[in-house]
């Protein structure tokens, strides 16, 4: 029995050293999340934050608008004052609805706009201005809305809707537009510093005739690739440039983005080059 | 032995049984217990030492992984991409991942799905 209790003991006394050994690991790991946390890149706080309300509103806006369509068609059926009173009344909702998604939404552009870093500073600037001054003029409109009460009030404010309508769909394509290339313009301007650090780290390395013809081979392709990226981006950037206000539409961005597509391509290829280029 | 002394008329099942009382009986079997000697009782004991060790064992490892797996796992995972990744494999990598956001073909700035025109009349013409 005296021996039994010494080997138990003993196992204890072998176990406790690694149970802290495990704790100790598990403490270190702990330790490492912030530190992963806090490398991430930085991003703008507001924009998932604008995301979930904007997803809430169009979902109010839809819902808003079913009611309308109701009310509407019921009062065409009915004819009564009742039905157009309903009517008034889901006009006034659908029509708040779709202002605060509006608003939201050029907020979220806002955020966005600023959050990219390969815009062109003047077009930014401007592009950030006209977005303002549309969610001001929303506001104003909102405004309105809460003031109308009749049948002709609300006739009246879809009339006068219409201009801030054509006006909206320009802004927002224009910024839509200016986003998609900045991004693309922001990840090509730090390649092209990624691949000058690369070229600094291997100067300073020693390696054989193959190894520096194959190197040398590498940065000759990617500085071809980069040429091309940079002239399609310079193009996009002066088409950009040269529009007229009237010419952001819809079609316009679908251009811009079809134009995109071979940057983008010659971009990735790029990027898996400087991937390459650093295991040589 | 001569013919007289020999009585031929006397029956062997005549004869005393058991006349002879110095018959040998077997001894009665008693069993002795052999004491365990010093080198056994050593070896149970380092068994059961081994065996409780390892019972504990599995016993704090089945604890251990009860308690985080998941966030064991997720550590592990990016210690390995950390280990693995040099720091201008890194800035590759981000490049790579910003890039994906970038792809023209990622529709995550869409149009709001708002009706411009909607009105309670139609326009009069």
């Amino acid at each position: 029995m005296k021996k039994i209790t010494i080997a138990v003991l003993l196992a204890l006394v072998l176990i406790i050293p690694f149970a802290t050994i495990v704790f100790a690991q598990e403490e270190v790991q702990d330790n490492s999340v912030p530190e992963q946390i806090f490398n991430k890149k930085r991003t703008s706080e507001r924009i998932p934050e604008l995301k979930t309300l904007y997803r809430d509103q169009v979902e109010a806006y839809r819902q808003a608008y079913k009611d309308f369509t109701i009310a509407k068609t019921n009062y065409f059926n009915v004819q009564t004052l009742t039905a157009l009173e309903e009517a008034v009344a889901s006009t006034r909702t659908v029509m708040d609805s779709r202002s605060k998604v509006m608003i939201t939404y050029l907020e979220f552009l806002v955020a966005t706009l600023e959050d990219t870093s390969g815009v062109e500073l003047s077009l930014k600037q401007e592009s950030l201005k006209q977005l303002n001054s549309m969610v001001v003029a929303l506001r104003i409109h909102r405004e309105d809305i809460a003031l109308v009460k009749d049948r002709a009030g609300v006739n009246n404010l879809a009339d006068s809707f219409v201009p801030y309508a054509q006006q909206y769909e320009q802004v927002v394509y224009k910024a839509m537009a200016l986003i998609k290339i900045g991004q693309v313009q922001a990840v090509y301007d730090r390649a092209v510093l990624t691949k000058q650090e690369i070229a600094k780290l291997q100067e300073s390395e020693e390696v054989n005739a193959v190894v520096q013809a194959k190197r040398e081979r590498a940065y000759h392709e990617i500085e071809r690739n980069f040429g091309k990226i940079n002239s399609q981006l310079n193009q996009l950037n002066v088409r950009i440039n040269q529009a007229k206000p009237e010419s952001f539409t819809q079609s316009f961005y679908e251009r811009v983005l079809e134009d995109l597509e071979p940057i983008f391509i010659q971009l990735t290829k790029a990027l898996s080059y400087l991937e390459e280029l650093l295991k040589l | 032995m001569t013919n007289d002394e020999l009585n031929q008329t006397q029956f062997m099942a005549e004869e005393q049984i058991f006349a002879d009382n110095n018959v040998m009986m077997p001894d009665p079997v008693v069993e002795v217990k052999e004491k365990p000697s010093k080198k056994s009782k050593k070896k149970i004991a380092i068994i059961v030492g081994l065996v409780i060790f390892f019972l504990l064992l599995i016993l704090l490892l089945l604890l251990k992984m009860k308690k985080k797996p998941i966030k064991q796992t997720e550590d592990l995972v990016k210690e390995v991409v950390n280990e693995e990744l040099t720091p201008m494999q890194e800035k590759i990598k981000d490049l790579q991942d910003d890039l994906e956001v970038a792809d023209p073909s990622n529709q995550n700035l869409t149009f709001p799905p708002v009706d411009l025109e909607l009105r309670l009349d139609k326009v009069e013409r």
